[in-house]
């Protein structure tokens, strides 16, 4: 038998980045280091518990490893939602650098203890951007009175900040409500968006906003984690940073070839004129305002928080 | 205690039970009817005046479906809500098929006890962290959960009051 | 092995009488123990409920029930069956065949099978048990005709299937309409077939419209409610008012105030309607949260990885290939819960299918049709658990009565095997 035996849960289908540019890149690169001193029980795509879940079942023993989305955990790990606010880095090399860096701060890595799991490597999606199916949508006074499709939590603030009205559509239901209309715009990173088919019912996309991430931090049980000798714990720290800089550089480079192929398919790549994009993130900083005082209001140091975040993604 | 006694017993208890499960379905009742509308009203304002309830699809499938699922789940085996395969049951004489069914019913309890208490385990753990979860409003995360210990609570209740009912195994519902 | 033991043990509890949704449950709980730590299945079950119930899309199901407990509280759903078997008198079996359409044009407003079964045997059962047919052809055509849902698109399957693997959904669904049509009128051969060899089993037309007393049954109403409703479910999908999981709330809604507006609701009817769909949509739910725990039990034994890496590995034709594939959806249909099923399954078979050359889509339509028919056959045929118990009829009477519709639909997957066209004329 393996020295270490790791129980590995995600939620996401085999072919999705989380899946095929994540987890198991870092499952690969750790047996490339320790050999069978470890071994894995693979359950991918939701078998065990999907992205909702994922917490629940590291925590209670389901799995020893999950990507915990970042998204769905609001009322587990709420300051850690700052790595999901709009206006924070242009990529996913910098999004990813930013966490790794503002993830060591008290205010964050307290959340991981508070909730028994160690942090051992993040990814965040390059920025969201705008993807729409009738056209382009240019300069915030076009955003007014728009519905954009909302995966809930802060993507609604942000929808708002902009003048239109977020509406929360099941990831299933997507692609119907495109097509049929009820909704004309959805807020996707490049190499997420095929994930729900959309790509082939939408016309046009931006390529330079900033309308927020998504993030997932692959964590480890603390309990297991103490059980694993010190040298395979480097090894799995080691993995994640290899991991961290795999799949950013993945994410990027994906997001260049889906622009090219989505421009092929006759999609509009445009990018919001200077004066347009400060207008909008202008907008957008309202959301870290109403975030910061949400949480405040809670007794929470989000402040603290959202300023070495900043401080981060300014280094990244 | 006497049999007398005994059956009296579990009659009280019976007695008892329907009336919560009573309360517990016109609650859920009123849960998924206002889901229904919510649900119609939000797609109506959207698409009219682009001003969709934003709060609609939270309260929905965190608070509303999952009570009105758990809420209803006592009454709605009381009142004939399941299934059985009867294709061995009917080759079976009605003595030891009684038995079978008694069993069954205790089976199925120690099941659902389970899933309460676990439920309930996270339900408590909401309420003491006051986990919120980040919406148009915070979401209090023990309200969502909370229904589902109350609801299998009183199932089992109802199964072990059955299990040890007198009753006709031929009734499809047997009350 | 553990496979085996775990799937007695379910077929045992299902035939001591334990309830379906129990019977489920516990079978899977008490297998977990010998696959999975403890821990681990308390841990299952601590997310398990709350999975279930908390998810948006499980609200197709008690919107599509409410509304059919709405037309039949108002007297509309009688209305509408007595004009079908007006409308089809000429033709025997005409009421059975009335549910097939039913269930085709709710397919068109309805992603889920679980919904539409359950509407439609609340909605045509009685009326047809009244008018004389055999409750085992009553059953079998109503539990068949629910899964039309998952072809004809919208479909919650073949929305799962596109993104399982990147297909375009938009051409799963194209590529559904010409099967699910196929489909359709296979069914009603199939109802022909029944009553050829059973000319008794459903009432000629002369006495079609009198009840067992003798007694004609007369349209309280118009027929026209129905028709309206039906336009302001689909008008509500296609115009982009409601997504597929909305539009049965629209639904639902929208048959409440119709039965209002026509005085065909009291305030006592609408309260056993509401009740009526509580207790079938918390049975349904008890059912799905079962399934989902002996799900898990079948992840751990990897029974799907190995069959799978067990035909690929063997060294026989493509053709040979796709047909053991599809044998084993028909073994584990019987078995599971079909999303389970392509949750576990599809990115496996996906990859071997479309690396013996075969195309993506069509093979989503194949998977699709097995799932319908593993939707009714036993030991787990959801759809028959559900007909029988909306309808409170054994479950062994809608198994009985649903075996012509599976022996037709095996042809049909063979016909959509020989003939990849019938699902790809449209798409290309
Ligand atoms: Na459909
Ligand atoms: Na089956």
């Amino acid at each position: 038998a393996s020295a270490v035996e790791l129980t590995v849960v995600h939620g996401s289908p085999n072919k999705h980045v989380i899946s095929a540019g994540g987890v198991e890149p870092w499952m690969n690169k750790l047996k490339e280091l320790v050999g069978d001193a470890v071994s894995y029980n693979y359950f991918p795509a939701g078998q065990l518990a999907n992205l909702k879940g994922l917490m629940n079942a590291v925590q209670t023993g389901v799995a020893d490893a999950v990507p915990v989305p970042i998204g769905y955990v609001s009322d587990k790990m709420p300051l850690n939602g700052v790595s999901t606010l709009p206006g924070l880095g242009s990529s996913a090399r910098t999004n990813i650098d930013t966490y790794a860096a503002a993830i060591q701060t008290p205010e964050l890595m307290g959340e991981f203890d508070e909730n028994g799991i160690v942090p051992i490597w993040n990814m965040a999606y390059p920025p969201y951007q705008l993807f729409s199916s009738k056209g382009a949508i240019p300069s915030l006074a076009e955003f007014e009175g728009r519905v954009i499709r909302s995966a809930g939590g802060s993507m609604n603030l942000a929808i708002e900040s902009l003048g239109a009205a977020p509406a929360e559509i099941s990831a299933s239901d997507i692609y119907v409500a495109m097509e049929r209309g009820t909704v004309n715009a959805t807020l996707s990173a490049f190499s997420s968006v095929k994930g729900y088919g959309v790509q082939e019912l939408c016309d046009a996309a931006s390529t330079n906003g900033s309308f927020g991430t998504f993030t997932n931090v692959f964590s480890i049980r603390q309990e297991k984690w103490d059980t694993i000798p010190a040298e395979i714990q480097d090894a799995i720290m080691e993995a994640g940073k290899f991991t961290e800089q795999h799949v950013g550089d993945l994410m990027d480079s994906d997001t260049e070839t889906l622009g090219k192929e989505f421009s092929e398919l006759g999609m509009d790549l445009y990018e919001f004129p200077p004066e347009e994009l400060d207008k909008i993130n202008g907008a957008l900083e309202s959301v870290h305002d109403s975030w910061v005082e949400r949480l405040a209001g809670r007794g929470l140091p989000a402040e603290a928080a959202l300023e070495k975040y900043r401080k981060a993604a300014k280094q990244a | 205690m006497t049999s007398g006694a005994f059956k009296r017993t579990v009659g009280a208890a019976d007695h008892a039970l329907r009336a919560v499960e009573n309360v517990l379905i016109v609650v859920g009742g009123a849960a998924i009817a206002l889901a229904m509308v919510f649900v119609s009203s939000d797609a109506v304002m959207r698409h009219l005046f682009s001003a969709p309830l934003t709060f609609q699809y939270t309260l929905t499938e965190s608070y509303l479906m999952v009570m009105g699922f758990s809420l209803a789940l006592p009454w709605g085996y009381r009142t004939g809500g399941r299934i059985r395969i009867q294709l061995l049951l009917n080759t079976i004489p009605k003595g030891p098929r009684i038995l079978l069914l008694r069993a069954g019913n205790i089976l199925a309890a120690i099941y659902l006890t389970f899933i309460c208490w676990q439920a309930l385990g996270k339900t408590t753990d909401a309420f003491v962290k006051n986990d919120l979860m980040m919406g148009v409003i915070d979401w209090p995360v023990g309200w969502s959960w909370v229904w589902i210990p109350i609801g299998m609570f009183m199932l089992v209740l109802r199964l072990l009051v059955d299990a040890f009912s007198d009753f006709d195994p031929d009734a499809p519902a047997a009350h | 092995m553990t496979i085996l033991a775990g799937t007695l043990l379910l077929i045992l509890f299902l035939l001591l009488g334990l309830p379906v949704g129990f019977a489920l449950g516990v079978a899977g709980s008490i297998s977990l123990l010998f696959v999975a730590p403890q821990a681990t299945v308390l841990g299952l079950m601590t997310e398990v409920v709350h999975h279930t119930f908390a998810n948006y899309v499980i609200l197709t199901i008690p919107a599509f029930v409410m509304m059919s407990e709405f037309l039949s509280a108002g007297g509309i759903a009688d209305d509408m069956m007595i004009a079908c078997n007006r409308l089809m008198r000429k033709v025997k079996g005409g009421l059975a065949m009335a549910c097939v359409l039913a269930g085709a044009v709710l397919a068109a407003t309805s992603g889920s099978s679980t919904a539409s079964v359950a509407t439609i045997a609340r909605a045509a059962y009685p009326t047809m048990s009244r008018l004389g047919y055999n409750p085992g052809l009553a059953i079998g055509t109503i539990s068949i005709a629910g899964t039309l849902a998952i072809m004809i698109p919208p479909s919650i399957a073949l929305v799962v299937y596109g993104i399982l693997t990147e297909e375009s959904i938009g051409k799963l669904f194209i590529a559904g309409i010409g099967p699910g049509v196929v489909t359709g009128l296979g069914y009603m051969v199939a109802i022909r077939l029944v009553l050829w060899r059973n000319p008794d089993w459903a009432p000629s037309h002369d006495d079609a419209l009198t009840d067992a007393e003798g007694h004609r049954l007369e349209q309280k109403g118009r027929v026209w409610p129905v028709v309206l409703l039906v336009v302001l479910v689909l008008g509500s999908l296609y115009s982009g008012l409601a997504t597929p999981t909305e539009v049965g709330a629209i639904g639902a809604v929208g048959a409440f105030l119709l039965s209002l507006s026509l005085g065909r609701l009291r305030a006592g009817t609408a309260a056993t309607a509401i009740g009526n769909t509580l207790r079938t949509s918390a049975m349904i739910v008890t059912i799905i949260f079962g399934a989902l725990m002996f799900g898990y039990f079948m992840t751990y034994t990897q029974v799907t990885n190995r069959l799978l890496d067990f035909i690929a590995a063997s060294d026989i034709s493509p053709h040979l290939v796709l047909v053991l594939i599809l044998l084993m959806y028909l073994l584990l249909g019987m078995l599971m819960d079909q999303f389970a099923i392509l949750v576990l399954t599809v990115p496996v078979s996906y990859s071997i299918v479309t690396g013996l050359g075969f195309d993506p889509i069509w093979f989503g339509i194949l998977i699709v049709k097995t799932a319908e028919i593993g939707l009714v056959t036993p030991p787990v045929g959801l759809n028959v658990f559900i007909a029988s118990a909306a309808t409170q009829t054994p479950t062994k009477v809608g198994f009985k009565g649903v075996a012509p519709f599976v022996a037709v639909e095996l042809v049909l997957l063979a016909l959509l095997v020989s003939f990849p066209e019938i699902s790809l004329f449209l798409v290309n």
